[in-house]
């Protein structure tokens, strides 16, 4: 679930908080937001590098809060701070020589995922999902993802994915057909 | 809430899977869902999808929060201070006060301007200019250039007779520094 209760804050007076110095604004921004941004990483390919990239994220959304005017949502915000960052540490690996392709970096995720998740998805249709989804283009997978997972209108999407609401509209359609496809194949 | 053709349906349906939608649309939605096979398959698809994605991997956030940059107060302080209080009238003295600096002002550049004027009338023009040339009795020229005690009597004659004719020199005796110029013998 990504909203937050009832009674508690919203992101943005949490925000506010914490420019007024209350620190443990940022405690509860962290926690909120850690889970879903941090799957974020890991659903582009990222898992092994999740934390260190999460981290980088709040280190650079904190660092520059006063560029937050609030006409995205928080969340939204940081998906697309962690997604530049994701593309920037891929660029910098690409260069060293070091990296597979972000088609390439899906399918690990789909091999190796399960060591790293501790079992927690062991079911065999899960599998099978998680293996349909990531037959998926990359930019298909990281709109679906962003939809279904995460419950971003395609406005968020095309905000963090840098793409238009038409296009990302035209993306999730598309990668539902393909992972049906998949699925009854 | 009003009633949502099936493509607007299907749209919601991952938000429903997600758990965003607020209570009334979720509602709406599914209603909807109930009624149509087809829409509660894809609901049961997405959201087998969405478990199936929803493990978040193992993180610090402790880490994370101890990395924080510390909330900059001081800017935003700036940002919502307000500016000090004036006693009443102190806005209206401080207007009158720097109209009064500006009419000084005005008046000092006024003065300096025309003093310099009037300076730069009264000075000679200190441009180059050619040098003057003498003709000397055995028909040499003498131009500015050599010391006056290096000159032979008749040369001296000679210019002194020539500069007298000059118009630009006053006809009164020279001034005691152009005993220092230097004059230049040419050919």
């Amino acid at each position: 679930m990504t909203l937050p209760p009832a009674d508690e804050p919203e992101d943005r007076e949490l925000v506010a908080r914490w420019q007024k110095g209350d620190e443990r604004a940022a405690s509860r921004l962290v926690e909120r937001h850690a889970g879903s941004v941090g799957r974020f990483v890991a659903s582009l390919g990222e898992r092994e590098a999740a934390q260190e990239l999460l981290q980088d994220t709040f280190v650079r959304a904190f660092g520059a809060l006063e560029t937050w005017r609030g006409e995205s949502s928080f969340r939204s915000w940081l998906f697309t701070i962690a997604r530049r960052l994701v593309l920037d540490r891929r660029r910098s690996v690409r260069r060293a020589r070091e990296t597979t392709s972000l088609d390439d970096d899906g399918a690990m995720d789909v091999a190796g995922g399960d060591d790293v998740l501790g079992g927690v998805i062991a079911a065999e249709s899960a599998v099978r999902l998680r293996a349909a989804v990531a037959t998926l283009t990359p930019t298909q997978r990281e709109v679906f993802l962003l939809r279904v997972v995460e419950g971003l209108s395609y406005r968020e999407i095309a905000g963090v994915a840098a793409t238009t609401e038409g296009a990302a509209r035209v993306h999730y359609h598309n990668a539902l057909r393909a992972v049906r496809d998949h699925l009854d194949a | 809430m009003r009633d949502l053709d099936e493509g607007e349906v299907r749209d919601l349906l991952p938000l429903l899977a997600a758990g965003v939608l607020p209570p009334v649309e979720a509602a709406a939605t599914r209603a909807r869902v109930v009624a149509d096979a087809a829409l509660g398959e894809e609901l049961a698809l997405l959201t087998a999808l969405r478990d199936a994605h929803a493990a978040v991997p193992v993180l610090d956030t402790a880490r994370i929060v101890a990395a924080l940059p510390s909330p900059r107060v001081g800017v935003s302080r700036i940002a919502v201070t307000r500016p000090p209080a004036f006693a009443p009238g102190h806005a209206a003295r401080l207007h009158r006060a720097a109209r009064m600096a500006a009419a000084v002002a005005a008046v000092a550049i006024a003065g300096v301007s025309a003093w310099i004027g009037r300076t730069m009338a009264t000075m000679p023009d200190a441009r180059p200019t050619a040098p003057a040339t003498v003709a000397s009795d055995a028909g040499a020229t003498l131009r500015l250039g050599l010391p006056l005690e290096e000159l032979t009597d008749e040369q001296l004659t000679a210019l002194e007779a020539e500069i007298r004719t000059l118009d630009a020199l006053p006809p009164e005796a020279p001034e005691p520094g152009a005993a220092h110029d230097v004059l230049e013998m040419g050919a």
